[in-house]
Formats: C-alpha cells, structure tokens, sequence
C-alpha cells in the first residue's frame, strides 16, 4: 500500500526537527515527510482547511510525531481533536516531547496516544529513538488501512 | 416555646431530666418545706398532747380528792351516829353484863336504829366478835370477826366504815363502832347498810366529773369495785395497789385509761376517777391531722412556685446551652435573648458578645486561611511552571547544543584537527552533564510536590531488590553484600526504594576500590522508630565536611575520582525528611562509611504534606 504521506511531523523547534528529520533520514524513513509547525496547521492538514483545502482527507499519514509544546495549539489539544473526529481516530499517534511531567504523560494515554517519547538529550541516543520509532510505526506495525487506499 | 423546635434540642441538652437544675431546686424547695412542716407539725402535736394529758391528770387528781372528801365526811357521820347509838346506857349495860338480860329493850333499840330501807341490819357482838344480840335474828349476815378485828387492829377508839360485800346482785357495807365501859371495850355495834344512790345522785356525779370521766369506789384490798349502782368487772391488778400515781392502765375491754386513785377516811374504800387516753389526746391527733393537711397544702404550693422560680432560671440556661450547641456546631447565627436585668440576663448578653468575637474571628481567620492558601497555590502553581519550563525548555537548546556539535562531528571529522576534535568532544560531554543535572534537578523537585501513599513496606524486600537492580554496577569486583535483619515500617515504598538504591549504590560505587568491599545492611528497632543501616568499607570521608553530605549537588569526590552528579543524598534526606525521619552518617576517611536513617514506627508517621 501506498501513502501520499507517510511521517507528518509536528514540531515548532527548528533544531529539533532538523536533528528529528536526519535520523529518519539515515534510517532511509524520510521519503514522504511532511513537517508542520504548529497545532492549527496540523488540524488544516488533516481535516482539509485553509492552505489545504484541496487536499484528500482521506489520505492519512501513516504515523504523526507530535511535540506538546507548541504556539497557538498544543499537542495535547490535537490529539484531543484527532481522537475526538471520526475519519481521522485511528491514525496512530506518537507523542515526542522534552517534557517528562506525569500530567502530559497521562492526559496523552487517556486520550488515546499510541506511544510518548520524551526525546533524549543526548544526540547518540536521540539518533536512535527516532529511528526505532520510524522503524516501528512504518515497518512494523499494522496500522488500519485507509478508506480509499488503492 | 410552645413549638416542637423548642422541645426537641432541649431533649438533647438535658437527657437526663432528673438532673436538671430545674428539677433538683424544686425537690429540694420540697425537703425543705416537708421537714419545716414535719418538724413543726410533731413538736406542736407533742406540747398539745402533754398539756392536755397534763391537764387531765390534774381535773382527776382533784376529781378523786374531791370525791375521797365528800365520802369521807359522809363515812364519818355515818360512824359518828353509830357512835352515839353505841353509847345508849341500855346497850353498855347489856354488853357489859355479856347479854344476859334487858334483851328486848335492847333488840328495840336496835330495831329503831334502822332508820329507813336502806339500813337493814343491827349488831351487837363481843370484843371476839360474836354477835350476841341481832335487830333481826332472821336474817344473816357476813362474819362480823374479821369486820371487827379490821376496825380493832389500828385505832380501837374509833368506829369505821368497812369493805363492801356482794350478796347477790345487792352490795352492803357495815358501819362499826366501839362499845366501852369505863374505857374497856366490851363490844361492838354493826349497822348494815345497803349501798343505794339514788338517780338524783348520779346526775349529780356525773354533772360533777363531765364527759368521758369515769368515777369507781373499790375496796382498798382490791376484792371489789363499783360504780356505786352494781359492782364492775375486775380492774387490772397494778390497780390493786393504792398510791400508784395517775397510772395509764389498760381495761379489761382493752381500752387504754388515765387513772386518779385516792384512799377513803373512816373506810377501807378508795375512789377511782378515769378517762379513756385516747379522748384526752384527740385534740392533739386532731391538731396534727389538721398541721399536716396545712403542710401538705404548703408543699403544694412551694413546689408549684419553686418550679415557677427554676424555670425562670433554666430557661434562659437552657436557650444559652442550646445556643452553645449551635456555637459548637459552627452556627453562630444563635443570639440568646434573655430579657431579664438580673445575672442571667447579664450572661447572656455577655454570651452574645462572645459569639460575634469568636465568629468574627473565625472569620478573620478563614480569610486569613484562604488568602495563605491561595498565595501557597499560586506559589506551587509557579514552582510547577518553573519546573515544566526548566524540563522542556532548557532541554530542548541543550539538545540542539550536543545535536548539532554531533553533526559536526559526523559530518566534518576529517576537516577538523585533532584540537578541534576534542573541543567538540569536550562540548558534547558538557551537554550531556548539564542534561543529567537538568533530570536530577527535576526529579528532586518532584520529590516535594508528589502526593506520598503511606502503607506497610517490606524493607527486607525492597532492600534485595534494589541489590539485585544494581547487579551491573558491582562490575568485576570481588564484593560482598550481608543483609541482616531489616524490620519493615511504615511510609511510601516508591520513595523508600529510591533512598535504598542511592545509598547501596553509593556504597558500591565507594568501596569500588577496595580489593575485598564488603556491604552490611539492616536494621535495628528503637521505642519509637526504626534505623536502618547501610555500611561499606571503601574510602570513606572526613567527617569535617558531613554537614556538606546531604546538599544538593555537593560532592567530596572529584568527578575523575567517582562519578556523580551529587543529587542523590540530597534527594534521600529530603525523602527520609518528609517521611518523619532521619538521615545521617559516621566516617572515617579512608576506613568505609555508615549511611543511618530512621522511620518514625507506624502511628507517628506524618500526614501526607503537598509541600516539604
């Protein structure tokens, strides 16, 4: 199967998905990458508002990297919006955040997030986080298919 | 009042009515009033009834002295007249020739002694007392000897009256006198007269002694009792003796009697006059049933005002108990109103007072609460804020720091020399420090925030665990764990397991050096709390610098010695603190150190505190 977007990263902090995209990338995983740069946009993308409107909606990516901290909306506010819409609940949903603070970690499993990555200082480790993850959420998880999948 | 709401905190006030007040004032209004009344009621019953016992003593007393009297002149005359008859010169002449001649002169001096019905019989006799000549030689009569021995035993001189004698349902009774002859006594003359009262007699008697009292003539030996009309039933015998002093006596009818006795002159009578005891008292009964139907009346009437009195002292009690209730329960709306200018009104008005102070300074005090607890909020609110911010913002740079140093490393190692080399070595080191002091810094800040779970830990358990958790560090090294007894206690066994993991790694991580570490672990129990012990050999340190231990990020070691960030005994004495106990440690340097710390024994664990 085929997906016009396979990895939607959500991160406001330049460095970050820099540092994010070149594990994906030494991992051969960032081929179809999209990165938006906060909630609202996120929620456009998704839902087909705004700048893309002339989008399919029913193309879902087959994973979203979301960081908490971010303008306008957080993470946690857009994962409440995918959660809560029909069309787009069962896109799996990685949180990757620096913060270790139980309050985000249990307001994201209870809105049903699929895994939370506090990202490690260390760029070695960092490095290989994110490549495990894009490992597993693209090759080797079995995600729901999507409705017009051709 | 007259609603239930006033009635039913009353009940739960005063359980126990019988203890009220309003009720212990009147029953002892009540005892006061019933002893006044008993008191006063047998006191005036007791002088009543001696006076009038007093009095009847006397009218019976002057009653049977009156009467002895009357008897006595009637005896005397009597006696007299026999006398004179005695000393007719026919009958001396007869007596003194022994009765041979002149009989029927003298049988008719005789026969014209018999006055009227009532005397029946004359007597001559001798000084034997024979009789020698009779008025009426027809008639018998009792045995004149012991009549005549009775009159010459104690004055031969004088004539007497003697004891009456029964002959059927008639009494009779001899009149004596003594016969002389030149002052020798030749005989005696013996009038018999029956004992008759006419009813004019007795109306007289009984007018003279009154109602109730009743009036008997007796022989002094007691054989025969009278009352003048026909003889009465035998008296009691202590009334046989004369001279007994008005003597309460009990009639053979069982009537109880108060009776006067006094000898006859010129006879061998007594006169007795009695009234019946319980007339003589029935004034005083009379008396007392009337003072204690008054006294009843009283007690009424007492109690009846007493309870009046008590209520209105209990009343306004009762509205401030029950206010107090309200007071008690947070309810200081109560305002207690007693009108009254007297004490009680004075207290409640006082009370009043008190209620607004207390009120107005629970208010002042919850305002105060409210107003520390919501700068302590937003103070926490801060710290948390601080907290978040430090994890993720100065994490995120820090990243990007060692991230893009890394970078610079894969991408252009071979463009760098071999300085420029170790200086982006030296910057990624660095980064990765800062981020374990960031982490240690946010775990011993969480520490102070976090809820703790008290329960029962299992110390023994949790000690084996961390050991067996810690098995990499021990590395290559030749070491030796002993873990003795270790009690458990009560307190929060995540927290508890981190102190267990700092000081067993510590100890580990110091005797590292050692050729043969050892590691003893226990405990031991004190009154109050239990110490727990975790012991090496390694280098130790000089106690000089112990109050540095337990800082946060305080070392004695350099980083090239043992490696650390020196968060941990910070972080245990801050959990062992915020679990009621002790943290402290024994050294010496280069002989091993002893890390303590102790858990106050369940019960005097602290309650669960948000902030340290």
């Amino acid at each position: 199967m085929s997906h016009e977007v396979e990895i939607l990263l959500v991160e406001d902090n330049a460095a970050d998905a820099e540092m994010t995209i070149r594990a994906l990338r030494k991992a051969h995983l960032s081929n179809k990458l999209i990165h938006l740069k906060d909630g609202v946009e996120v929620l456009d993308f998704l839902f087909g508002n705004g700048a893309y409107s002339t989008r399919d909606v029913n193309q879902h990516p087959r994973v979203i990297l979301l960081d908490i901290k971010m303008p306008k909306m957080d993470g946690i506010e857009v994962l409440r919006n995918i959660r809560a819409n029909e069309s787009t609940r069962t896109i799996p949903v990685v949180i990757m955040t620096s913060s270790n603070e139980d309050k985000d970690i249990l307001a994201s499993y209870q809105l049903g997030v699929n895994s939370y990555v506090v990202k490690p200082v260390e760029f070695d480790e960092f490095v290989k986080a994110v490549g495990n993850l894009g490992l597993y959420w693209l090759l080797t998880n079995r995600a729901v298919s999507s409705p017009k999948a051709p | 009042m007259s609603n239930g709401k006033w009635w039913a905190p009353r009940v739960r006030v005063f359980s126990r009515t019988s203890n009220s007040i309003q009720w212990r004032l009147t029953l002892l209004i009540c005892l006061l009033l019933l002893t006044v009344v008993l008191a006063y009621s047998w006191v005036s019953y007791s002088k009543i009834k001696q006076a009038s016992i007093d009095a009847s003593k006397t009218r019976l007393e002057s009653l049977s002295t009156q009467l002895s009297n009357i008897f006595s002149q009637s005896a005397q005359a009597m006696v007299s007249a026999t006398r004179t008859a005695a000393a007719q010169p026919a009958i001396k002449q007869f007596l003194r020739s022994g009765g041979r001649d002149s009989i029927p002169a003298v049988r008719k001096a005789l026969q014209q002694l018999l006055q009227d019905t009532t005397w029946t019989l004359a007597l001559l006799t001798n000084t034997k007392g024979e009789v020698l000549l009779s008025s009426d030689s027809t008639r018998t009569a009792p045995s004149t000897a012991d009549i005549v021995l009775n009159l010459s035993a104690p004055r031969p001189d004088t004539g007497m009256i003697g004891k009456i004698y029964q002959v059927d349902t008639l009494m009779y009774y001899p009149v004596t006198a003594t016969v002389f002859n030149n002052k020798e006594i030749t005989g005696y003359m013996v009038r018999w007269r029956k004992m008759q009262t006419s009813p004019q007699a007795v109306l007289q008697f009984s007018q003279l002694l009154g109602e109730d009292v009743t009036l008997l003539i007796g022989n002094t030996d007691g054989s025969l009792w009278t009352d003048m009309q026909k003889p009465v039933n035998a008296m009691p015998a202590d009334l046989q003796q004369v001279n007994k002093e008005l003597p309460v006596y009990t009639r053979s009818d069982g009537q109880q009697l108060l009776a006067s006795i006094k000898p006859v002159n010129h006879t061998r009578w007594r006169v007795l006059t009695d009234r019946p005891y319980k007339k003589i008292v029935a004034p005083a009964s009379a008396f007392l049933q009337m003072a204690l139907s008054t006294g009843i009346v009283i007690i009424a009437i007492g109690a009846l005002l007493a309870w009046m009195i008590s209520r209105s002292i209990t009343g306004p009690l009762q509205r401030l108990a029950i206010a107090t209730t309200a007071v008690e329960s947070g309810n200081y709306g109560t305002a207690v109103s007693v009108e009254s200018r007297d004490e009680l009104g004075q207290l409640a008005r006082m009370f009043n007072a008190m209620t607004e102070k207390v009120q107005q300074s629970q208010k002042n005090l919850e305002e105060k609460v409210q107003h520390r607890t919501a700068q302590l909020e937003a103070t926490n609110q801060e710290l948390e804020a601080f907290s978040y911010s430090v994890s993720h913002d100065l994490r995120a740079p820090l990243r990007a720091v060692s991230g893009y140093a890394m970078m610079l490393k894969e991408d252009y190692t071979e463009k760098l020399d071999e300085e420029g080399n170790r200086v982006l070595h030296m910057i990624v080191s660095n980064a990765r420090m800062m981020g374990l002091l960031i982490d240690d810094l946010i775990t011993f800040s969480k520490i102070g925030r976090r809820e703790s779970q008290y329960r029962p830990v299992d110390m023994k358990l949790l000690a084996d665990t961390c050991i067996q958790e810690l098995q990499p560090l021990k590395g290559n090294h030749n070491l030796t764990i002993k873990t003795g007894n270790i009690a458990p206690c009560y307190g929060d066994g995540n927290l508890l397991k981190q102190v267990w993991m700092n000081l067993i790694s510590n100890a580990i991580k110091y005797s590292s050096k050692e050729k043969n570490p050892v590691i003893e672990i226990g405990s031991r129990m004190e009154t109050d709390r239990v110490i727990y012990f975790v012991r090496d050999n390694g280098v130790g340190f000089d106690m000089k610098y112990s109050d540095k231990l337990f800082g946060v990020f305080e070392r004695l070691h350099s980083q090239d010695e043992f490696e650390g960030t020196g968060i941990g005994l910070a972080l245990s004495k801050r959990i062992i603190h915020k679990q009621g106990g002790e943290i402290w440690a024994d050294a010496t340097k280069g002989f091993g150190a002893t890390f303590y710390f102790s858990i106050p024994s369940s019960g005097n664990a602290p309650n669960n505190t948000q902030l340290s």
